[in-house]
């Protein structure tokens, strides 16, 4: 049966460590953070923070300010620090975003939490097992398949080009699938059971959808399954976290669309 | 070319469609006879058209509510076997409800 509960390793326990700033008349603010140590016995646990929020102006500065000044052994991913390269995904405040695009004043008054993506292996803190998640999306054979072999590019129509805007413009961060109460349940099941995700089908519709691509055919045939796709129950959770404002929904009832103009 | 996938999502959306204006059909009806007698009640029942409209719904729920129900056993029941089960005793229930609910409309018509 599906696990509704976390596993007792996996549990939180009430052992966190508080750091206090020792500069009582700073902008201080409370963050929350989620560490887990692999090496150890312990289960995970949340450590406190109090953060002079003097400068900072995103939450990625926070971690890096709590990094760099307060816990060198905190652990999280990040690269580009501009929203490009889909690292920066954690769970904060309750949503998946990118923490390097989200403003603290988007974030109210209270304290800030942070843990990392939902339901995904954590590998320790901040950095969860994506994995899977990429093998999913290599699931989808995202690359150009085509028989034709022209002397120079591919040529498209601006028309054409259009049709891929709200879909190549995705950074693959996991914010959505691993938001998705569906995927949470049926992403991880492995063999031929298993629900490939919005991402990975935001970017299997934008390879049906790109013009020059001869494989639309084998791909909607690909996806036609009970698992694969048909686990979407259309919850949206995915496009009201999408940090590049796109939409994977749409995405996933437009190659259903498809599926059923081909029978 | 249609897989078992794609036409059960289809059977989900037909099912839903055809039910929508029977069951305000049957809401509105039920209310208006409500002061029939037994003997009253019974006739609208076997009237044909009443008769039709009904098995047709019975048919459409009972399918709809098997597709439902199995959605739910695929989302939640892993294991390949225990599935193959949930499923089957699915099927066997909706298929008791269809059978049990046509036979008292069949058996209406015959009698009244
Ligand atoms: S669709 Fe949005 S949330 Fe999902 S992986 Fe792509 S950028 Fe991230
Ligand atoms: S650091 Fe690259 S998207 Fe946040």
């Amino acid at each position: 049966m599906v696990e509704l509960t976390l596993p007792r390793n996996s549990k939180v326990n009430g052992q966190g460590r508080t750091f206090r700033s020792e500069k009582p008349d700073a902008k201080l603010r409370t963050v929350k953070v989620y560490r887990y140590d692999p090496s150890t016995d312990e289960n995970p646990r949340m450590d406190t923070y109090e953060v002079d929020m003097t400068g900072v102006s995103m939450v990625l500065d926070v971690l890096i300010k709590i990094k760099s000044e307060l816990d060198p052994t905190l652990s999280f991913r990040r690269s580009c620090r501009e929203g490009v390269c889909g690292s920066c995904a954690f769970n904060i405040n309750g949503a998946n975003t990118l923490a390097c695009t989200k403003g603290l004043d988007e974030l109210g008054d209270g304290p800030i939490t942070i843990y990392p993506l939902p339901h995904m292996p954590v590998i320790r803190d901040l950095v969860c097992d994506l994995s899977k998640f990429y093998e999913q999306h290599a699931a989808i054979q995202p690359w150009l398949q085509s028989a034709a072999e022209p002397e120079g590019e591919h040529l498209q129509s601006p028309e054409q080009r259009e049709k891929l805007d709200g879909l190549y413009e995705c950074i693959l961060c996991a914010s959505c699938s691993t938001a998705c109460p569906s995927y949470w349940w049926n992403g991880d099941k492995g063999g031929d059971r298993e629900y490939l995700g919005p991402a990975a089908l935001l970017q299997a519709h934008r390879w049906i959808k790109d013009s020059r691509d001869d494989e639309t055919e084998k791909r909607l045939a690909a996806l036609d399954d009970t698992f694969k796709l048909y686990r979407c129950h259309t919850i949206m959770n995915c496009v009201q976290v999408c940090p590049k404002g796109l939409n994977p929904a749409d995405a996933i009832a437009e190659i259903k669309r498809m599926l059923v103009d081909r029978r | 070319m249609a897989s078992k996938a794609t036409s059960h999502f289809v059977m989900q959306r037909l099912t839903a469609m055809i039910q929508v204006p029977l069951v305000i059909w049957l809401a509105i009806s039920t209310v208006a006879h409500a002061r029939d007698t037994h003997a009253e009640f019974m006739d609208w029942v076997a009237s044909p058209v009443t008769a039709v409209l009904l098995i047709v719904l019975i048919l459409s729920i009972s399918y709809h509510f098997r597709l439902g129900l199995g959605e739910v056993a695929d989302d939640y029941v892993h294991e390949g076997g225990r599935l193959k089960l949930t499923q089957g005793l699915i099927v066997a229930y909706a298929a008791v409800i269809a059978v049990v609910s046509l036979f008292s409309v069949i058996a209406i018509t015959l009698i009244a």
